[in-house]
């Protein structure tokens, strides 16, 4: 009996296990037929850049290559632009460095890491951390106050009401439901 | 039936009025006919301001081209299904709308409240009736949707005017999920008026024990349900009509809707905490509060023009009343708060560090540092601009760095959570619990890997996806063997047997599951490509395994649009696999109307083929075809289904415990029928197990 309980504990586990490893299979079969194709170097510096800023031609404000309106004359100027600078082998620095000349920093899709623009980066790093010395610390507190109530709510063993049982199992009942 | 639609809203501001200050005054004198003579007046709030929406309603489906909202939105050849949509399509309507889903669900809590919680329930309408009065300030005086057309005559006296057709609804919004997207998203956001309504009223009554949360629960999950709906159907309408290849832009209006979520299933989870322990009191109301501020955040964001936007409203001033009344709101909770802050202290301790407590406190965390994120991205520009004069963009780039370690995070915690005991977990239990889902992850990391996965957020987020599933099957599969060894039912009967005694525990995996599934398709994007040509008829491309050939294309005349139609085959393996059929809508009312993009898709669970017909080329007067391979993209959309099952399972009541006769014969028990009836047997009554 108890054999074939582990038996059939074991069937279940390699079945599970056939069927995880098919899973991540069919998954990462996906990525790797796809693997292999290169972004081009223009698509990932206009990944960089938005369309419709500072123009009136297009207000869309999309990542500059994903802007899907043609015959948008901003977008197809500054994709012309780009391809050309790429071509000359321009570095991405100077690339960018002119694209802000012609449009302000607002052509970037994200914020320079530089000056007041540091606030937007480092903000929600400061809050994970801020966040996490304060969940720390109050646990540290309830745990020091949970130590220090253990001994009254200890007690003397003897003499439990049963009413008292009976809320108690009902509280355990309560906290252990979820 | 513009005047009666305006006079009943006008009575329904009256009637919030009295409902407000006739409330204040029965919780001060404590009398019963006041009491419910305010409450009364809360219930006529909503009767007036359905009728009033009704109205509206009424005069776009008469086409009644007097009043300029509905020329605004609205024109003969619109569709009636488009007619309802019209409703929200601008900022008076929309404002209507709001007050329509509030007064639903205002309507239902006071009526369901009507003969409990006396102590409580004046307070709450109170708080109600203050937020309805704000959104029909709005209504009646500065956004009001009955505005006739007038023309200035001779002594600038105005004369009515009738237009012959009106402008008709913008190409973007005619689409079946525009009509079902902005109302699951709308009663998201009001729906969290209630827990707000209510946690404010407990606070300011200083309302003993846990009550106000478990009254709470369910209309908080509503809300929660409702607007995980809207968001996913306003990703999945992004995806179909925007015609961009994603269907997430960080856009600041989908941020305002995203944020209200996060501080909402923060408060789904901590406030377990409160139930059962008696614990994070103050973490929970104050939850409550920055949800509802949020919302009406969200509101402002989109509407005041402060931050740009595809999706606004026309910028107008209604932008400073919403910061009057987020203002007013933060006060009101802050004064509450501290006057009654001695009411919030926890009663509870902390066992042990590794528990069930600890790991919602660092859910909390992760999820308040998420919403941190998203606000002061979107928010960032404009304080730049202020203080710098330095016009900055924060775009999905920015987003799509902060944001997806944090969601990795976050994961990790949705397997973490529930394999914590309450009070404490021993390390025995931690190994018998993670040992499993622990060797799961490690083994689809390393079969992803080797089989070349290799980009570092898809290949964690897989191996989560892969870790989090392993340990919401352990908790079905133990909960479902106790119950098949007790029944002997199958053990798929036994697993919803287990969800059916404990749906709020086991809907909540559901919904772990879900969003499993949705971080599934996100794994996908880093894979996505796309190629775009002008094409003649005849002309292929190619996109991964597939070929495109666009045969013809021709011009379909509809009711209220022209539609320019692509005919694509796609090949696979020179097999024809099927036709697409990419279109651009001309609406025939407004000329300067971009047209509108209908995407067409050949969507698997391995990858979307999605196909744009993007317009005419200007240099070679050829169409242009964009066409996009996104990877496991429909996971997401299923993914989402499953999330909203989910919270339905969760708001079934529990199943009742119920009284049965087992068969016993002496000491040993049988379990096979026919013996049992061949041998004598004494009745036994045996509980089956029971949650509530």
């Amino acid at each position: 009996m108890i054999k074939d309980a582990v038996t059939k504990k074991r069937q279940l586990q390699a079945i599970s296990w056939v069927l995880l490893a098919a899973s991540v299979a069919l998954a990462a079969g996906t990525a790797a037929t796809l693997r292999g194709q290169q972004t081009d170097r223009a698509k990932e510096i206009g990944g960089k850049l938005l369309c419709g800023i500072g123009t009136p031609l297009c207000d869309c404000k999309q990542i500059l290559t994903q802007c899907n309106h043609v015959g948008c004359r901003n977008s197809s100027g500054m994709l012309k632009t780009l391809d050309q600078s790429v071509a000359r082998g321009d570095s991405e620095a100077t690339i960018l460095q002119n694209f802000i000349a012609e449009f302000g920093t607002a052509v970037l899709s994200e914020p320079p890491k530089s000056g007041l623009n540091l606030v937007a980066w480092y903000l929600p790093g400061a809050a994970l951390f801020a966040g996490l010395l304060l969940v720390i610390l109050v646990i540290s507190r309830w745990l020091r106050r949970g130590a220090a109530a253990i001994p009254s709510a200890a007690g003397p063993t003897q003499g439990v009401s049963p009413d008292l049982l009976a809320r108690a199992r009902a509280q355990a009942s309560r906290e252990t439901q979820d | 039936m513009d005047l009666f639609g305006a006079f009943a809203l006008l009575l329904a501001f009256i009637c919030a009025v009295y409902a407000f200050v006739g409330g204040i005054f029965a919780i001060w004198t404590r009398h019963p006919l006041l009491i419910k003579s305010a409450r009364q007046s809360g219930i006529a709030t909503c009767i007036l301001i359905f009728i009033g929406t009704f109205s509206l309603e009424y005069l776009f489906f008469s086409d009644d081209f007097s009043v300029a909202y509905v020329v605004a939105h609205s024109n003969r050849d619109l569709a009636p299904f488009y007619k309802i949509a019209a409703l929200w399509a601008g900022q008076e309507g929309s404002l209507l709308f709001w007050s329509f889903l509030l007064s639903i669900y205002v309507f239902s809590a006071l009526m369901a409240y009507r003969n409990k919680n006396g102590e409580l329930m004046p307070y709450v309408g109170v708080v109600l009736a203050g937020v309805q009065i704000f959104f029909l300030t709005l209504n009646n005086f500065v956004a009001s949707p009955f505005r006739t057309l007038a023309v200035a005559g001779a002594g600038g006296v105005l004369h009515p005017v009738v237009r012959a057709d009106g402008n008709g609804l913008t190409a973007l919004l005619q689409y079946p999920e525009m009509v079902i997207h902005p109302p699951n998203l709308y009663s998201g956001y009001t729906g969290f008026t209630i827990p707000f309504a209510f946690a404010l009223g407990a606070l300011l009554a200083r309302y003993p024990g846990e009550k106000w949360i478990h009254l709470t629960r369910k209309w908080t999950m509503i809300a929660w349900g409702f607007q995980s709906a809207g968001i996913l159907l306003g990703a999945h309408w992004a995806y179909a009509v925007l015609g961009w290849g994603g269907y997430w832009a960080w856009d600041p209006v989908e941020n305002a809707s995203l944020l209200p979520w996060l501080t909402g299933t923060a408060f789904l989870h901590s406030v377990m905490m409160q139930e059962k322990r008696g614990m994070m009191k103050v973490w929970n109301v104050w939850l409550v509060f920055i949800t509802f501020l949020l919302c009406i955040t969200g509101t402002f964001l989109t509407r005041s023009g402060v931050v740009a936007s595809v999706h606004a409203f026309a910028q107008s001033s209604i932008g400073n009343w919403f910061l009057g009344f987020i203002a007013v709101i933060l006060l009101t909770c802050l004064v509450a708060y501290f006057k009654n802050r001695d009411y919030l202290q926890s009663e509870n301790q902390l066992d042990a560090m590794v528990s069930r407590e600890s790991s919602f406190l660092f859910n909390n965390l992760i999820l308040l540092v998420s919403c941190v994120a998203v606000l002061s991205g979107t928010l960032f520009p404009v304080f730049s601009e202020w203080l710098s004069g330095n016009r900055i963009s924060v775009g999905a780039p920015f987003f799509n760095k902060v944001n997806i370690p944090i969601g990795l995070l976050l994961l990790f915690l949705t397997g973490v959570g529930p394999l914590l005991a309450w009070r404490k977990t021993s390390l025995e239990s931690l190994k018998r619990n993670f040992a499993g889902p622990l060797a799961a992850g490690a083994v689809g990391c390393v079969v992803a890997f080797t089989l070349g996965y290799r980009q570092f957020y898809s290949l964690v987020c897989l191996t989560l996806c892969v870790f989090v599933a392993g340990t919401i099957t352990l908790e079905f599969y133990r909960g479902a063997k106790v119950i098949r060894a007790r029944s002997g039912a199958s053990f798929v009967a036994s697993a919803v047997d287990l969800t059916m005694r404990n749906t709020r525990r086991y809907g909540g995996y559901i919904v772990h599951m879900g969003m499993v599934l949705i971080f599934v398709g996100f794994a996908g994007v880093a894979f996505n490509r796309d190629i775009q040509k002008d094409m003649q008829p005849g002309s292929t491309m190619q996109i991964g395994p597939y070929t495109l050939r666009l045969q013809s294309m021709d011009s379909r005349p509809e009711k209220n649009y022209t539609a320019e139609r692509m005919n694509v085959e796609v090949l696979r393996n020179n097999k024809q696999l099927m036709m697409l059929y990419p279109e651009r809508r001309h609406f025939n009312v407004n000329a300067n109307e971009p047209a509108g993009t209908m995407v067409a898709i050949y969507s698997t669970l391995k990858e979307d083929l999605y196909v744009v017909y993007a317009g005419e080329s200007p240099e070679t007067n050829l169409p242009v075809i964009h066409a996009y391979l996104n990877p496991l993209v429909k996971w997401i959309w299923f993914g989402g289904a499953v999330v909203v099952f989910g919270t339905l399972v969760a708001l079934l009541p529990n199943r009742k415990s119920v009284l049965v006769l087992a068969a016993v014969a002496g000491t040993v028990p049988q379990s096979i029928a026919g013996q049992a009836l061949a041998q004598p047997f004494t009745p036994r009554p045996a509980m089956r197990e029971g949650h509530d």
